[in-house]
């Protein structure tokens, strides 16, 4: 500013102004209000001119650092956006090693080094491959796929038994059907109703089949108790198991919906981030604009600056020859 | 304030061309200080609804987790009962288990209530925020142009005015020369 006052004031007296009162001296920043001259005004125009091109390259450097600033947040939204999509993809149900892959996995590091005799590597390798699992969202999505499939087949075969072991007293059923065959193939074999040959064979099938059926009524019937308590016993194993197959199927649904939460508030970050990345490219476009059109305004401003100078020396050239002619 | 003070000046200054152009700047910095601040409120409006859509995000986050620990905890409920089930010395004392486990399964189930509803319900207000902030934007957008277009018109009234005063001092120097 001092620079830009002392360029007018070598060619025009500064006033001073506030001296008298207080001794301070204070220069004024603008030439007395004298009538000026030609080269006075072109020297406050210049003055000015020099000015304005040192603030539209201040305005142009001011964006550029705005534009700059603007491009480092932008960035650092992108690497957020990044690192949420890696996360949400981490927590996806299908990501990392399924069930049957784990155990596998954690059986082979164990065997490996049980075989190469590296206990303290096998136990190490153990405790990784189970942490490995334990944060497998595949591990936990088969876990609980194939409990519920266990409890439900378990809770079949549980029902089938009890209910055969309720039913243990159709043996007498059996029974009857048995003496029926018996009596019936007696009754073909005697009357020779279907044929010599044939009622022969019938007859005796019907016979065969009766006393195979009257055997296995026997033994039903005598051994009724012992059946009744085996399938009671299957049937109580398979409950037992269709129950422990829930409750793993339970604990790992709950895991499951844990990464389930957690691959949809990776979706959230992701979604926050990409929106800071819009809004940053967004306000660079604004502040880019509004630079082009300070940037034009100003070019502006000088250009009527450089006409008013020409204009202003043309006067003065028109002047000089018109007082020259009279 | 130094520019108002420039335009007052110009308006009464009793020029005719200084004043229309005085009062054309003074419509356009109106025009685009009006333009700007509408752009800054809808940007805002941008914000907060996209802040609103990531909140629905994360509260459907929320609704998985509580939905499946809920049900997690009735299917387990439900195992414990046919484990005590299978346990029992006569098949009423495993129907009571069986019972039991049923009913804390279905406590759970209702507690955690329709199963999908909340995840539904927080997609559509995030999907609703997410249309209210692409509005936003959009009216943004329009508020910037129109601000840039109340540049142009500033521009304009600036070059009429520079043209005016050319003009008028080329007709001066032409008077000039002739005298």
């Amino acid at each position: 500013m001092s620079g830009a006052v002392t360029g007018v004031g070598a060619a025009t007296p500064v006033a001073q102004t506030g001296a008298s009162a207080d001794g301070a001296g204070a220069i004024a920043l603008l030439p007395e209000g004298a009538p000026l001259s030609c080269s006075v005004l072109n020297d406050a125009m210049s003055a000015l001119y020099v000015m304005m091109s040192q603030q539209r390259q201040l305005g142009m450097q001011a964006g550029k650092n705005r534009v700059d600033e603007n491009q480092k947040l932008r960035d650092g939204a992108l690497a957020d956006e990044r690192a949420a999509l890696q996360r949400q993809q981490a927590n996806e149900a299908d990501s990392g090693r399924g069930f049957f892959g784990s155990i596998d996995h954690l059986l082979r590091d164990v065997a490996d080094d049980a075989v190469h005799l590296r206990v303290d590597r096998a136990v190490t390798a153990a405790v990784h491959d189970t942490e490995d699992a334990w944060n497998s969202p595949a591990f936990w999505n088969d876990l609980e796929k194939g409990a519920l499939a266990t409890a439900k087949v378990a809770a079949i075969v549980g029902s089938v038994a009890v209910t055969a072991a309720t039913l243990g007293a159709g043996a007498p059923g059996i029974a009857l059907a048995a003496l029926a065959l018996s009596v019936g193939g007696e009754v073909v074999s005697e009357t020779r109703v279907l044929g010599d040959g044939a009622s022969k064979w019938v007859g005796l099938g019907m016979e065969v089949a009766g006393a195979a059926l009257s055997f296995d009524g026997t033994l039903a019937t005598s051994g009724a108790s012992v059946a009744t308590r085996t399938l009671s016993t299957v049937g109580a194993v398979a409950t037992t198991t269709s129950g422990a197959a829930d409750v793993v199927a339970g604990g790992a649904h709950v895991r499951n919906g844990d990464f389930a939460a957690r691959a949809q508030e990776a979706s959230a970050d992701a979604e926050a981030a990409r929106q800071r990345s819009e809004r940053m490219d967004e306000l660079t476009k604004w502040v880019v604009d509004q630079l082009k059109d300070d940037d034009k305004s100003h070019e502006r401003a000088l250009q009527t600056l450089q006409g008013a100078m020409q204009t202003n020396n043309q006067t003065a050239v028109i002047a000089t020859s018109v007082s020259l002619k009279g | 304030m130094q520019v108002t003070n420039i335009v007052n000046m110009l308006t009464s200054s009793g020029d005719i061309g200084a004043e229309m152009a005085a009062l054309a700047v003074q419509s356009g910095q109106e025009q685009k200080d009006v333009a700007r601040a509408s752009r800054d409120a809808d940007e805002a409006a941008e914000e907060h609804e996209e802040d609103q859509e990531v909140q629905a995000m994360r509260q459907k986050a929320d609704d998985i987790r509580s939905e499946a620990l809920l049900d997690g905890i009735g299917t387990a409920a439900e195992g414990i009962g046919m484990i005590g089930a299978g346990f029992s010395s006569t098949p009423q004392v495993g129907e009571r288990w069986q019972g039991g486990g049923k009913l804390v399964a279905a406590g759970m189930h209702i507690g955690g209530g329709d199963k999908g509803a909340h995840e539904a319900a927080d997609d559509a207000t995030a999907a609703q925020h997410a249309a209210a902030a692409d509005h936003a934007k959009s009216a943004a957008e329009d508020m910037h142009d129109a601000a840039r277009d109340a540049s142009d018109y500033v521009k304009t009234a600036v070059e009429f005015y520079r043209d005016y005063v050319s003009t008028e001092a080329e007709t001066r120097a032409a008077a000039l020369h002739r005298a």
